[in-house]
């Protein structure tokens, strides 16, 4: 014997013994990788009885929509902030971390560096997409804040911040909670000829109680993760499969691969620099391809960012709040600033005068 | 192998750690002897191939080289064996080959550990038990981060991260037999960076002939992430001549790739598990694999997880025995009876 009849085993014996048991049950007859996956049937009714719960819950609030007695959603305050809000934020403007590590714009060869700035292109039209809307809610937290509701305030919010700060024409995918579908927003940014296009989400990692950001450009995806929020992101696309291929042959374009990268990098700096100088605990998920489609449909460089997480409850509590959603869109007003001022690294001569520099440049164009 | 009814003397056996990855297959022995071979099977295409190369079968450098005229496979691709039976076969030959380098003497019984890559033991374990039978006198199949953990003793309130050619594997240590939901798979690894360095070379240097090969060749001896230690400076030709490239944007550029999803799922991971311990686990992080040896890649992650509390990442020392030698340290501590089961030991 082994062990001795009245000797417990030791944590590595009993992992030894787990170890020939797997490989014991794997030689039986009839074994299939199923019975290895499937899951206890105590966890696979627990799943069932919650499934039964949620669409039961679901049926009674369109049951009360239906009457007209539908309950005061958890509404995120409409857009204008109040003056109060607005003065505190003014104040901390200055001390917002705005000097976020310059961004290099993608070498791409011996014949010049950005193709951007060797054709003299500048930016004139910014499209702000508020993720989600109407009857796409998208990420719901535990305590019913709805993802579509933070994407639109904090879109808003971002308007008015960046119409104030430059002189570039905004642009707003939706203006109001209603359903746009992917192709839609893609077609409006495309027929406004816009120069960039910003898309606002919140992330839901389940199981995840971590708050993070991430921001996404165009791109093959890296992990299985990334891969099923493209598929959830991408849902309801309304896209056919031979507009999808035509957008396929009008892909290659380097310069909006290189400054969507340089933007998300941008906005990725800004948001992780200032919310953890605000002494707030934030995973740094990283600046990462993946294949949303509202982001290929799109001609002009595009970034998609997760400017938190639902599943946290601290990143919950903060969103649910006016001052905090202000914060989180003069963060990404000064990610995208900073992209912008490196855009052209030859027009600036220094920082006091790149403002002064830029406008100019900017009315010549106009 | 033989097939034997009665267990023999102990004296006469052979005990073998596997470590089966995609780009390279290493084995060591309880004989003293170790060895590693890159994961390449290849059969010759026809009769005058064959006569021309003198063998039935090829392996690893020598497989590659001859590419041209041998079919060529690269078994767990990916991390798991594609459908089909050229795989099975292929990881057979594979095996076969590893023990021939080891030198069994004559009748001596060969027990073998073999550690996988994480996803294709969660998704091919059968497989591969069953394309082994008859291989070796005995068989256990293990996750390869397991075997990690098991070598380095590091099986409560540990995690490892193994990086390999084709996947990054994770496996969260808790005192027991890791589940599946302990383990995770990411497809960003060794491979996925050569073919990112090797993008961003050719659309650096358009000019220059940089081959996959070269890329991968560059990252394994000089990659990191964050702040360059260095200036990377190598030698491309250009047009027949070598001339010295600065490659250190690029090699930041692919390398960093790997961050984002090694951070996120080390901090799922950690998020999951007892409360009380997530702690000692955030201080228990090691890396292997090839992967590991990415310059300021330990630091980058104990600085990312840092946020949630000390975080301590270890680098393994021998980036590649480290899997085999966990899979023979647990050949070694398994208990002879189980080694004798006959379900193991393949004479049910």
């Amino acid at each position: 014997m082994f062990w001795g009849k009245k000797t417990r085993p030791t944590a590595r014996e009993a992992i030894l013994k787990g170890v020939r048991e797997d490989n014991v049950r794997l030689r039986q007859p009839g074994f299939t990788h199923r019975m290895s996956t499937r899951r206890p049937r105590r966890e696979r009714w627990l799943t069932l009885a919650a499934a039964i719960l949620v669409a039961g819950a679901s049926l009674h609030h369109l049951l009360k929509v239906a009457e007209g007695n539908a309950p005061a959603p958890q509404a995120v305050a409409q857009p204008a902030p109040s003056p109060a809000a607005v003065a505190k934020i003014a104040k901390a403007t200055p001390d917002m971390v705005t000097d976020a590590a310059p961004v290099t714009p993608l070498k791409i060869g011996e014949a010049g560096d950005n193709v951007k700035d060797l054709m003299g292109l500048s930016t004139r039209t910014i499209m702000i997409d508020a993720g989600h809307g109407g009857r796409d809610p998208g990420a719901v937290s535990k305590g019913g804040l709805r993802e579509k509701d933070i994407t639109l305030d904090v879109a808003a919010r971002l308007k008015r911040i960046l119409e104030q700060q430059r002189g570039y024409q905004i642009l707003m995918s939706r203006h109001d909670d209603h359903f746009v579908p992917l192709h839609d927003r893609a077609k409006l940014a495309n027929e406004k000829n816009v120069d960039l296009f910003i898309s606002i989400h919140v992330n839901y990692m389940p199981g995840n109680a971590i708050n993070a950001v991430e921001t996404y450009y165009f791109g093959n995806y890296q992990d299985a993760a990334t891969r099923e929020l493209a598929k959830l992101e991408n849902r309801e696309s309304g896209y056919s499969i031979s507009e999808f291929e035509k957008l396929g042959r009008d892909m290659q374009d380097r310069i909006k691969l290189q400054e969507s990268m340089a933007l998300a990098k941008s906005i990725q700096g800004s948001l992780l620099k200032n919310i953890r100088a605000q002494n707030e605990r934030v995973l740094d998920t990283g600046v990462r391809p993946a294949p949303f489609i509202v982001l290929y449909a799109v001609k002009s460089p595009s970034i998609l960012a997760e400017i938190g997480s639902l599943s946290s409850p601290e990143a919950e509590a903060r969103l649910r709040r006016e001052d905090y959603r202000e914060q989180i869109a003069g963060y990404l007003a000064a990610g995208i600033t900073n992209y912008l001022n490196n855009q052209s690294p030859s027009l600036m001569e220094s920082k006091g005068g790149h403002h002064h520099e830029k406008q100019n440049h900017t009315a010549v164009h106009q | 192998m033989k097939n034997k009814t009665t267990p023999q003397s102990t004296n006469n056996r052979l005990l073998l750690g596997i470590d089966l990855g995609t780009s390279r297959s290493v084995v060591c022995a309880s004989n003293g002897q170790q060895a590693f071979v890159d994961s390449y099977v290849g059969w010759p295409k026809d009769f005058v191939a064959r006569k021309k190369l003198g063998k039935d079968v090829l392996f690893g450098e020598e497989a590659l080289r001859h590419r041209l005229s041998v079919d060529l496979c690269r078994p767990l691709e990916r991390g798991v064996i594609k459908e089909g039976s050229k795989d099975q076969e292929a990881v057979k030959a594979l095996i076969q080959h590893l023990i021939s380098l080891v030198n069994p003497a004559d009748n001596q019984e060969v027990f073998a550990a073999v550690g996988v890559p994480a996803e294709s033991f969660k998704r091919d374990k059968i497989a591969i038990s069953r394309c082994l039978n008859g291989v070796t006198d005995a068989l256990m199949v293990v996750s390869e981060p397991f075997a990690v953990a098991w070598g380095k003793d590091l099986l409560d309130n540990a995690l490892i991260i193994d990086i390999g050619a084709g996947t990054t594997d994770f496996c969260i240590m808790h005192g027991t037999v890791p589940g599946e939901d302990d383990q995770r798979t990411l497809e960003v690894a060794g491979d996925f960076l050569d073919n990112k360095l090797f993008e961003a070379l050719t659309r650096a240097y358009p000019k220059s002939s940089i081959t996959l090969n070269m890329a991968r060749q560059f990252k394994e001896t000089l990659s990191f992430v964050g702040a360059a230690p260095s200036p990377v400076l190598v030698d491309i030709p250009v047009n027949g001549k070598a001339e010295q490239h600065d490659i250190t944007e690029q090699m930041r550029e692919a390398c960093e790739h790997i961050v984002p999803g090694l951070v996120e799922t080390t901090a799922e991971l950690i998020s999951r598990y007892d409360p009380e311990f997530q702690d000692a686990v955030r201080r228990n992080i090691v890396l292997a694999g090839g992967g590991s040896q990415i310059r300021g890649l330990a630091a980058r992650i104990e600085k990312e997880i840092g946020a949630y509390g000390p975080c301590k990442v270890k680098v393994v020392d021998d980036a590649i025995y480290t899997g085999a030698r966990g899979c023979l340290a647990l050949a070694k501590d398994m208990p002879e009876t189980d080694w004798e089961d006959p379900a193991v030991s393949g004479n049910a």
